[in-house]
């Protein structure tokens, strides 16, 4: 056969090019008959005008589109022999003609949406709001709580052990040690790693740069499964300790960004820490250790990275500073493993002769630290809860806009149901339209999402730690989101398409839209009412987290914020000696002082409110050694005697920290009342002794003063125990400094970056800014779910606000001619008013109550993150109510303007 | 065999399609045009992927039967032709036997006369 190609005309060229789009398996079969098919048509038609031909090829198009469809569904598509429907009931006739269906509902919504071209923008973007909002928290969700991190094979297998105390209450490290103790005896588990993360600050090529480093054992990347791009990964015989090799693996991306991708670096020695180490491999792209949202850049063997002074460190049973990483053997549980290595602990702990009793946890690896795993978790969960509030009503305005057009089709649904059609027909078509305009948003509210998403990936927030974000939209969250959307469609398509075609032919056949009460339409009024009340429910959150705020902002701290100034390093990464750190500090704070503006400086350990704090345990000699009789467990800080002069704590009794208090002299310390009311209730503590640390090893310390309780932990401290310890006397490994600066002074940043600088240029500032911004952080929460609350909270009042106004003009609309008749026969303007407010009232009282409620049940679970304020904020909620209701009021006003238009003489003329 | 389970009652389409192919075997495209000239009033604008798509059900089921044909007289490639088959006229002539008791029972009731 040869097939003349100059005769094949353009349109075939076209058609055969369109036949591409077909499944293989059927252009192979029907390729040739088509061809054949559309040559001759096209022949005809030829001579038939150029009408002709156009109404051809668009016949033509038809068929494609449609037939394309068919073919690329696999549901639909034909079995593959004549035996299998034989006897089976389904018929090829019968099949095909429901895919007929489809297809003659899916055009007819098309065209009924493109008819009402405002309308259906208006409920795709409502929709659009609703499923983005959602796929975002979703997104995030997914990032730091079910994604597991690049580059880590059979991650079900992975767990994190984690010495527990004997109640379960609180989880500790490991020493050296003990991780080899426990790696040498297995217990259930294929391998243990150990891991520790320690500030890098790399000082190669270009400024000093902080960087998040992370020391492991040897076995740490294989235990993942990790693979170099380039160079090798750690291998056994760098586990040798403190004496072992200084080698470092760095991450893909701090090789590209650092190092631009240098592939000579292997075998380079660069500058760590201010130490020499060679670059052994670079790990594969993506790769960023176990740890969630950490941006980790370079993987050094655990012993190596330890300054001098902490060499005893590795040897001393005593000192638990390592994390556990490990990976269960074949067929063992977690449960199992964590009996064997408590076992193997106890004969570990008696062998080095340590008192006490500490069990081993095992429990599957999450991407998130456990002990963060709860609040994390607890915290999303919240915002998914305000998320889905935005999307029920979003969809429940979308369901009433999509009653109220089915009430207008009234007469045409009621035509066909007489000629014959099935309901199930009518309600399949009009679902269709809903799950249409379904699929419009939520493809709309993907989108919205991914860029969300994006934006979101690149925030900072203001902590001195690199973080590596990924929120991106994956396969999983993609599939939540089109299952929500498909569910929201069905169950808000479904009501309206029901509610519609409620055989009632008669009346609207009549079309009389007779005396229709709102109680008739009850469906659309249960959407107004969910709407109110999830609206209220939003609101009320995002009240009581403006109320939270605003008393933050206001809020008692026990020192005075205004004028305070806080520098922070990190003295650990620079090597220094406890002597070297508090000589440092000490000098900082002398010359600090002397700047100009500045009034009073001092140092402490752990600043307060800075989303950190260390406790320790402090003894009473003589009392019984039970928690709350002689044993007492506190937060502590090292601080310089400027430090509570300085932030403006004053001292209520006693004495402060005092320039003698030094090293060789009795060890002191400054106890808040808190701490005073609870060990020495009713006496005077001053010159009281404590064992502070434990029972046997604690240091006998003279309280030597009572300071006055603040904040320290976070805003919602009350009561909390707090010891200040002499720096002098506690060797401080680390310390920040805060000075206080006379109103209307010169900001001291440059002064404080120069004096720092002067004293060591190596050493990077990680902060230096008003004390004030450095707290904010412990606002995030609140902030971020203010903002969430609030944002979602005006959008459901402008939704249900929209929505209630739709369904009251709808009522008007449909009682006209009541109202009329009820003019007629002499009812004043009050009278119709009331009429239409009482309608619009009820809904909204009901929504508010039902909305209050719910909202007082909810407020019990965000307890710690309103800093003491009452869950049941009475300003809050008188508010919120007052709000709704006013707004409810405004909703009302068009609707009854157009009630008192009505005239009875137009509406008796109608009938 | 009930009348469901051999495809019964099939869509007019398909009916068609078996009443034009019982007259005398023809290829695709006469089909089209002659479903689209219509039988006894009712007409049937089909596309060729769609009467394709029917005729290969059908051909699946056993009613008809294609033949590769020879290249038509202007080149191209060759027409299938489709004949029906000993089944297609069986289930054919069941459908008319179907309609026909319909009928009877419409006219019993005085629906329609007979004509």
């Amino acid at each position: 056969m040869d097939i003349d190609r100059g005769s094949t005309s353009l349109p075939e060229r076209g058609y055969r090019l369109l036949l591409r789009l077909y499944p293989r398996r059927f252009r192979e079969e029907a390729e040739p008959e088509l061809i054949a098919t559309f040559r001759d048509g096209w022949r005809e038609t030829a001579g038939a005008g150029r009408l002709a031909q156009a109404r051809y090829l668009r016949l033509i198009l038809a068929d494609l589109s449609r037939t394309l469809v068919l073919e690329w569904t696999p549901s639909w598509r034909q079995p593959p022999t004549g035996q299998l429907w034989a006897g089976s009931g389904i018929s090829p006739a019968r099949s095909n003609s429901r895919v007929d269906t489809l297809w003659q509902d899916l055009r007819y919504a098309l065209r009924t949406l493109r008819a009402s071209p405002l309308a259906t923008v208006v409920a795709a973007v409502t929709i659009a709001i609703g499923v983005g909002a959602t796929t975002t928290i979703f997104s995030v969700a997914n990032a730091l709580l079910l994604r597991t991190p690049p580059g880590i094979v059979a991650p079900r297998d992975l767990v994190t052990v984690h010495a527990v105390s004997p109640d379960g209450s609180s989880f500790h490290a490991f020493s050296h040690r003990g991780f080899e103790h426990l790696r040498e005896a297995g217990g259930g588990l294929q391998d243990l790693a150990a891991w520790s993360t320690a500030p890098a600050v790399i000082a190669t090529d270009g400024d000093p740069e902080l960087l998040v480093g992370m020391g492991v054992s040897a076995n740490y990347f294989s235990l993942l499964g990790a693979r170099p791009v380039q160079g090798r990964l750690l291998v056994p015989e760098d586990d040798a300790g403190i004496a072992g090799p200084r080698v470092v693996v760095l991450s893909h991306a701090a090789w590209q960004r650092r190092f631009a991708g240098d592939p000579s670096l292997v075998g380079q020695v660069i500058n760590l820490n201010g130490e020499p180490f060679t670059v052994v491999g670079v790990a594969e792209p993506g790769f960023q250790g176990h740890v969630v949202a950490v941006d980790v850049a370079a993987w050094i063997p655990i012993g190596v990275g330890l300054p001098p002074e902490r060499a005893p460190e590795l040897a001393n049973p005593r000192a638990s500073w390592i994390e556990l990483l490990g990976r269960l053997a074949p067929g063992t549980t977690p449960a199992q493993a964590a009996a064997a290595l408590t076992t193997v602990q106890a004969q570990f702990m008696a062998g080095v002769g340590f008192e006490g009793q500490r069990g081993v946890d095992v429990r599957r690896y999450a991407p998130v630290p456990a002990p963060a795993l709860l609040p994390v978790a607890g915290f999303l969960g919240m915002l998914v809860i305000l998320t889905g509030l935005i999307l029920l009503i979003a969809s429940a305005n979308v369901a009433n806009m999509l009653l109220a057009r089915a009430a207008g089709r009234g007469r045409e649904i009621a035509v066909r149901l007489a000629l014959g059609a099935s309901r199930t027909r009518l309600v399949r078509q009009l679902l269709t339209e809903s799950m249409l305009l379904f699929a419009f948003g939520g493809a709309s509210g993907i989108l919205v999402a991914v860029w969300l998403t994006g934006v979101l990936s690149q925030v900072r927030p203001p902590i001195p730690v690199p973080i590596l974000l990924d929120f991106s939209v994956d396969l999983p969250v993609l599939l939540a989101a089109l299952a929500l959307t498909l569910l929201t469609g069905i169950t808000f398509g479904l009501a309206p398409a029901l509610q519609s075609t409620r055989p009632d032919l008669t009346r609207s056949l009549k079309d009389e839209p007779g005396l229709v009460r709102v109680g008739r339409h009850r469906i659309r009024g249960a959407f107004v009412v969910a709407q109110v009340a999830a609206t209220t429910l939003l609101l009320v959150v995002a009240g009581l987290f403006i109320r939270t705020l605003g008393r933050a902002a206001s809020m008692e701290l026990g020192f005075e914020v205004a004028g305070l100034h806080a520098v922070m390093s990190d003295l650990r990464v620079q090597r220094y000696t406890p002597e070297q750190t508090l000589a440092f500090i000490e000098e900082v704070q002398r010359q600090a002082a002397e700047l100009p503006g500045v009034t009073s400086a001092g140092a402490i350990d752990i600043l307060p409110l800075n989303m950190s704090n260390q406790t320790s345990v402090l003894a009473i000699e003589g009392r019984d050694p039970v928690e709350g009789v002689g044993r007492f467990e506190t937060d502590f800080a090292r601080a310089t005697p400027g430090y509570l002069g300085t932030i403006g704590i004053p001292i209520v009794r006693g004495r402060g920290l005092a320039p003698t208090d030094r090293d060789g002299g009795p060890a002191v310390a400054v106890i808040n009342e808190a701490l005073a009311r609870r060990v020495w209730p009713g006496e005077d503590p001053v010159g009281k002794l404590m064992q502070f640390g434990s029972f046997t090893e604690g240091t006998l310390t003279e309280v030597v003063g009572v300071a006055r309780d603040s904040k320290y932990r976070s805003l919602g401290d009350r009561n909390r125990p707090m010891v200040y310890l002499a720096a002098a006397q506690q060797a401080p490994r680390d310390m920040a400094l805060l000075v206080r600066t006379a109103p209307g002074g010169p900001d001291p940043a440059p002064a404080l970056r120069a004096l720092v600088r002067q004293l060591d240029p190596d050493l990077p500032l990680l902060i230096n800014r008003p004390y004030r911004e450095v707290i904010g952080i412990s606002l995030l929460p609140n902030r971020i779910a203010t903002l969430v609350a609030g944002v979602f909270g005006v959008t459901g009042l402008v939704l249900a606000t929209v929505g209630l106004y739709g369904v009251l003009a709808f009522t008007v609309q449909r009682r006209r001619r009541e109202i009329g008749v009820r003019m007629a026969l002499g009812a004043g303007n009050a009278r119709i008013r009331r009429l239409v407010l009482r309608d619009g009232m009820r809904l909204t009282g009901i929504g508010l109550l039902v909305g209050l409620a719910t909202a007082a049940l909810v407020g019990q679970l965000l307890g710690g993150l309103l800093l003491g304020l009452s869950p049941l904020d009475p300003v809050t909620y008188l508010g919120i109510a007052a709000l709704m209701l006013t707004t409810a009021l405004l909703a009302c006003l068009e609707p009854v303007r157009r009630a008192l238009r009505t005239t009875p003489v137009e509406v008796l003329r109608h009938d | 065999m009930t009348e469901e389970a051999a495809g019964l009652p099939m869509s007019p389409r398909v009916f068609a399609i078996l009443l034009l192919l019982a007259r005398e075997p023809c290829h695709g495209y006469r089909l089209m045009q002659d479903l689209r000239a219509g039988i006894a009033g009712e007409s049937w604008v089909v596309g060729p992927a769609t009467l394709y798509r029917t005729l290969r059900d059908l051909e699946l089921r056993g009613w008809i039967r294609g033949k590769d044909g020879q290249a038509g007289s202007s080149g191209g490639p060759p027409r299938r032709e489709y004949r029906l088959t000993d089944a297609g006229r069986k289930v054919a002539s069941a459908e008319v036997a179907r309609m026909t008791r319909l009928v009877g029972v419409a006219v019993r009731q005085q629906l329609v006369t007979p004509g």
